[in-house]
């Protein structure tokens, strides 16, 4: 019997960093986004304060990444919990800031900049699955500029 | 919570690990309360008697290695003043941080930002975005 997965199933089956990696490299995602993942990996076999990579929260990052391949290259990090965390400027001064829990929410904050006519910094955040939060920030997907 | 509070007009740091920061520019991580803390542990910067933060972020990077921790070169100090910290917590989340000062035995210019939680992302956010960043070596 023949199955066939689809891709965030495919992701799921994943049994490694590395294999998310090479999945995301065989889809073709940015390198630079594969190559940060990469060293994000191997810090941890160096330094014992450094978190390891949460799977199921990479793997929930990259298919949110593979399904969106038209945002710019964000700024890529690790929660103290291991958990995938990204960030971008736009060109307005705002900050898209988010981290992907293991179960598929996202834990996502915007900070507004300041202006004359907004001189208190302003937020927008929350706790949403990954169509929810786009939505949510739908304003400031379209200015965000790449790390 | 205990300890004074820090002048609005003084400076805060905090070394952030290579895994929260990207090309210099810090990530909402690094102002990151745990779980099971009520505050997020920072250096008093005046206290040192240092007025250039670049020479400052270098000896608290010296004083935290003396502590045995790993500061690592790829790593960076965070340093924000307390004023604007308060007032990116405020804007962010309508919430009144503190920021005290605790000295420890081993680390007189420790200090803790008090008041928020780790469930607090959008002031962790607004605290990195309005910090500077500097090498620690």
């Amino acid at each position: 019997m023949e199955r066939v997965f689809s891709q965030d199933g495919q992701i799921a089956l994943t049994k490694s960093c590395k294999d998310v990696v090479a999945m995301m490299e065989q889809d073709d995602v940015d390198p630079r986004i594969t190559k940060r993942i990469t060293y994000l990996d191997g810090l941890a076999d160096d330094d014992p304060d450094e978190p390891s990579i949460n799977l199921e929260s990479l793997q929930k990052f990259a298919a949110f990444i593979i399904a969106r391949r038209h945002l710019p290259y964000p700024r890529i990090g690790l929660t103290h919990e291991g958990f995938m965390e990204v960030a971008w400027d736009t060109s307005d001064g705002d900050m898209l800031s988010m981290y992907f829990l293991p179960m598929g929410d996202i834990r996502f904050a915007a900070i507004l900049a300041t202006s004359k006519s907004t001189p208190r910094q302003r937020s927008l955040g929350g706790l949403l699955p990954p169509d929810g939060m786009m939505d949510a920030v739908r304003p400031f997907v379209d200015k965000l500029i790449p790390a | 919570m205990t300890g004074k509070d820090i002048p609005t007009g003084d400076h805060i740091c905090r070394y952030c690990k290579p895994s929260s920061t990207v090309g210099g520019k810090l990530m909402a991580e690094a102002f990151q309360i745990r779980r099971n803390e009520d505050h997020l542990s920072v250096n008093w910067i005046e206290y040192l008697g240092v007025q250039d933060l670049a020479s400052a972020a270098v000896m608290v990077s010296e004083l935290l290695r003396g502590r045995g921790y790993r500061v690592k070169p790829s790593g960076r100090m965070a340093v924000i003043g307390v004023g604007t910290a308060m007032s990116a917590a405020l804007d962010a989340a309508n919430k009144r941080i503190r920021i005290r000062h605790v000295p420890r035995p081993d680390d007189e210019s420790h200090a803790g930002i008090f008041g928020y939680t780790y469930d607090d992302y959008e002031i962790a956010a607004a605290l990195a975005k309005q910090s500077q960043s500097f090498r620690t070596s």
